[in-house]
């Protein structure tokens, strides 16, 4: 098989994924679309009733959504991952995944994006949070882990946008090849003219490796940034120093389990086994375990501290998450995250993709619950007995986080119809 | 028994009569030396251990050869048991205030996990002399022990002088640390090679050094993460120990240069090429980041303990020159040499 | 006039392309349009290294000195006290510091690969093309009348 033949089959096999939708297609974008309208019209509510609607309030002033936007910052991370960090290493496995993963990183982070704003209350003075010369003299708070956190977002998304964007140029101008009509010259004004000469490929590569040299940092900081927002308070469950680390691996965690959520079924719909094989599913499987692994640690070392050092304050705290109003969720997460992912260990839970890909969704209830656990235990729960209060999430706080679901998943069902779901120059390239 | 054993031995010996004729009851001077040896004599076969895994070829060069040095591990019990001897430098030691904070405890669990670790690490060398199909597993289970082992160092032997200050990211900060130096060696060993000519072993050296600068920036983004949480929340039983470290000269003179020397130096120092192919910068910057991990154990333990020079210097030199004997043994063993083309 | 030659596989085009040099024609008359990035070209051509990497310094300068620099001038604008933190919280200010320094790096690597790269290229968006997986070998100029297999 010559390279060109290998090529030409596989912008055809992938090509195909981009044609005519089918059925299944039409209901999955149907029941997402519907659950993403249903979270705007929740939010709709909220803003014309005001935070009232929200079941947060005195003492939990924190609920449900930043819950949702820590976790869809976390699998935001996973993507970058898989297609900077992985790159730095050179670990060949991440063509297969590479560009559903950017897809799923920019998507997760308009998601998350969504949050700070809808948990804004005042939505429309959103501006606010951007340091602009104004009337009131007032610059931003850069001292707040909540600006740090617009400034962490922000730069995730474009340098995320951009990698993407980047990485697509080369795909962009496969499918302009194949295209005909006025899809032709879109595709051909999305591949910015690409050629393809050695000049062009030269920069390309620098390019590359200078983006994901950038992302590789981020993956680090960004979700650091987000712990802050927790780790700079000072109740207890909150303010400890690991909560950097413990997120950042968390976020990959939650990460891969989403990449493996979504191609799996992604990979026998449109046909791509030959492309995506069960080793690349094996090797993901192994960093969602490492970094499982690390979590677990985290919840030892912070059971560990709490104990060791006999502060009342930590020990009762801790004691109230395994044991108080909010213990089934508690339970929930450490059988979803520590102990479930321990079956990776055995290469026959890990070769079968029906058992990872129900995993993966364990996982991800799991590390949802994770974030509910932490924000909402520690602020029931703080210094004073007489400030204490549970809380229940009310029925717009659901909806949305319900939308937020419906509108990741209609716009990676779109993505896969628009955009190539594999990163083909990248499968030629090693395929040479 | 090669030399580096009889040294090995020699230096316990030496550093028994040290701890039961000069140890003060506030004395934690031999407790410097024993953490940088302990970073090595774990670090370097948790190093190897994470290649196993990873199944990167980039350290088959010098794995066998580090996998060779895991005897050091057999001394790390009883020199540990030499520091146990007088634990009354411990601030808790007095009033125990819970049942894990208690003397019989304390030194039980940490000669168990230690000798646990030093088991796995002979299981993982003769296991990979055999070629055996569960050396991963081995690997593995090796990571853990060592994770759990660092964790108790960071934990018991170091924070515990602060009692009951505490902080979560200790015991992460110590085994990147220890991972941080052992890549340095590695690069270090790789170099001694390429200084001869033997060029095979270049590619190990510039990845070992990129490995190197890679903890670098993850030790100083740790380390910053644990600084700013505790500078933020400013509660004042979490000062009070930085303020001692932080505001008080000599020690916050110190402590900038240990930062120093173990972040930024190496860090930005190593970002271009030729350093990374250069056996001497290699050298410099190692040497560098061990200074500075000895400094900054001595500021650490500086304000609630006090240094005997006799000790420090005396069982430094013992163990060091254990240690540099015992990569001169690491040297001569065999490794297997990856294919060019599958290098990576 | 352009000559063009095109193969299904690498190799042959590798070969090709380094005959076309050592038979003494000038790099600089010779292109190639390939599927994927194939280093071997850029040693053969000589073309030099990419100067992508100082648009990456200049950015995540301009970023870190910009970025501190700015919000340091707005704590010296209006030194609010929060929290009890010092006006100029250097430990605090790092964060966004960094975030700039990746934020602009990243963007003015962009730019400067665009501008290096002539993209968008608006003759090829609107007369792109195509070689379909193929290796091309584009050769400029010329006075021979050689009798090379190829195609146009």
């Amino acid at each position: 098989m010559t390279t060109k033949s290998f090529g030409d089959r596989l912008d055809l096999d992938v090509l195909a994924a981009m044609k005519r939708p089918s059925g299944l297609f039409w209901v999955a974008l149907t029941v997402s679309s519907l659950m993403f309208i249903t979270g705007l019209a929740c939010w709709g509510v909220q803003i014309a009733r005001g935070m009232g609607v929200a079941g947060i309030t005195h003492p939990v002033g924190w609920g449900v959504y930043i819950t949702n936007f820590v976790f869809w910052v976390g699998i935001a991370h996973s993507g970058t991952l898989i297609s900077a960090v992985l790159f730095l290493f050179r670990a060949r496995f991440r063509s297969s995944f590479n560009r559903s993963a950017e897809a799923m990183t920019v998507i997760a982070v308009l998601t998350a994006g969504l949050f700070p704003l809808i948990h804004l209350g005042r939505t429309w003075f959103f501006y606010w949070l951007f340091p602009y010369p104004n009337q009131r003299q007032l610059w931003a708070n850069f001292r707040s882990p909540l600006e740090w956190d617009v400034w962490a977002v922000t730069t995730y998304l474009t340098i995320s946008a951009i990698f993407f964007f980047v990485g697509l140029i080369p795909d962009l101008a496969i499918v302009r090849q194949h295209a005909t009509g006025l899809r032709k010259k879109v595709y051909s004004a999305l591949s910015l003219g690409w050629k393809g000469t050695s000049k062009q490929w030269s920069h390309y590569a620098k390019l590359y490796m200078f983006l994901a040299a950038f992302a590789t940092p981020l993956v680090i900081s960004v979700h650091s940034v987000v712990s802050w927002d927790f780790a700079m308070s000072v109740i207890p469950g909150w303010h400890t120093t690991i909560f950097a680390p413990y997120f950042v691996a968390g976020a990959i965690f939650s990460g891969t389990a989403m990449v493996m959520t979504l191609v799996i079924p992604m990979r026998k719909i449109l046909g791509l086994e030959k492309y995506i094989t069960v080793d690349h599913f094996e090797r993901l499987a192994k960093v969602m375990l490492f970094t499982s692994l690390i979590v677990s640690f985290s919840y030892a070392v912070e059971w560990a501290m709490a104990y060791y050092s006999g502060n009342p304050y930590e020990t009762f705290h801790f004691s109230f998450r395994l044991l108080g109003d909010y213990r089934y969720f508690y339970w929930m997460m450490v059988l979803c995250n520590s102990i479930l992912p321990l079956l990776v260990f055995f290469k026959k839970f890990r070769s079968n993709l029906k058992l990872l890909f129900v995993l993966s969704i364990f996982v991800n209830i799991g590390m949802w619950l994770e974030r509910f656990v932490i924000i909402v235990t520690s602020l029931a729960r703080d210094y004073d007995p007489n400030n204490w209060g549970n809380y229940y999430p009310s029925l717009i706080e659901v909806g949305i986080t319900v939308g937020s679901f419906g509108m990741f998943f209609t716009f990676f069902l779109i993505f896969t119809k628009v955009l190539p779901v594999l990163s083909v120059t990248e499968v030629k390239e090693q395929q040479s | 028994m090669k030399k580096s054993m009889l040294a090995g031995i020699a230096s316990v010996l030496i550093v028994f009569a040290l701890n039961l004729t000069l140890k003060s009851d506030t004395d934690a001077s031999f407790l410097v030396v024993l953490l940088v040896f302990n970073a090595f004599a774990q670090g370097i076969i948790a190093l190897a251990a994470a290649a196993q895994i990873s199944e990167g070829n980039w350290l088959s060069p010098i794995g066998n050869k580090l996998l060779s040095m895991w005897w050091l591990q057999l001394l790390t019990p009883f020199l540990f048991v030499a520091h146990a001897m007088n634990l009354a430098p411990y601030p808790w030691t007095e009033h125990p205030p819970n049942a894990w904070m208690t003397e019989g405890l304390f030194v039980a669990r940490n000669v168990g996990v230690l000798l646990l670790t030093a088991g796995l690490a002979w299981l993982l060398r003769r296991s990979t002399l055999k070629k055996s199909s569960n050396t991963t597993r081995i690997a593995i289970f090796y990571a853990l022990a060592f994770v759990l082992s660092q964790t108790l160092v960071a934990m018991d032997w170091l924070m515990s002088f602060e009692y009951p200050w505490l902080s979560t990211m200790f015991a992460p900060l110590q085994f990147v640390e220890a991972l941080f130096l052992s890549t340095g060696l590695a690069a270090v060993i790789a170099s001694v090679f390429v200084q001869k000519g033997d060029k095979r072993f270049l590619p190990t050296q510039v990845d070992a050094a990129t490995l190197f600068l890679g903890f670098s920036l993850f030790w100083g983004g740790l380390f910053y993460a644990q600084f700013l949480t505790i500078w933020y929340g400013n509660i004042p039983e979490e000062v009070a120990p930085l303020a001692r470290r932080a505001m008080v000269s000599p020690m916050r003179e110190l402590g900038i240069l240990s930062i120093v020397t173990m972040f930024p130096i190496p860090f930005i120092g190593l970002i271009p090429a030729t350093p990374k192919r250069t056996p001497a910068a290699v050298r410099l910057f190692f040497a560098l980041a061990v200074f500075g991990f000895v400094l900054q154990k001595i500021v650490i333990l500086m304000p609630v303990a006090t240094l005997n020079p006799i000790i420090l210097i005396v069982s430094g030199l013992a163990l060091t020159t254990t240690l540099v004997l015992a990569v001169g043994d690491a040297l001569a063993v065999e490794s297997p040499m990856p294919n060019p083309q599958e290098h990576h | 006039m352009s000559k063009r030659w095109a193969f299904d596989d690498k190799q042959p085009f590798i070969e090709k392309l380094r005959e076309r040099v050592d038979s003494g024609v000038p790099p600089e008359r010779l292109d190639t349009r390939t599927p994927f990035h194939v280093h071997e070209v850029e040693e053969i051509l000589k073309i030099p290294e990419s100067p992508v990497r100082f648009f990456a310094l200049a950015g995540a300068l301009l970023g870190l000195f910009g970025g501190l620099g700015f919000v340091l001038f707005t704590v010296w604008d209006y030194p609010l006290l929060t929290g009890g933190k010092p006006i100029f919280s250097i430990t605090a200010f790092i964060v966004i510091a960094f975030e700039t320094t990746i934020l602009l790096g990243g963007v003015v690597t962009k730019l400067g690969f665009l501008h290096l790269a002539r993209l968008p290229d608006v003759h090829s968006i609107l007369n792109p093309e195509e070689h379909y997986n193929q290796f091309v070998i584009v050769e400029e100029g010329g006075d021979e009348d050689l009798d090379e297999e190829g195609q146009s």
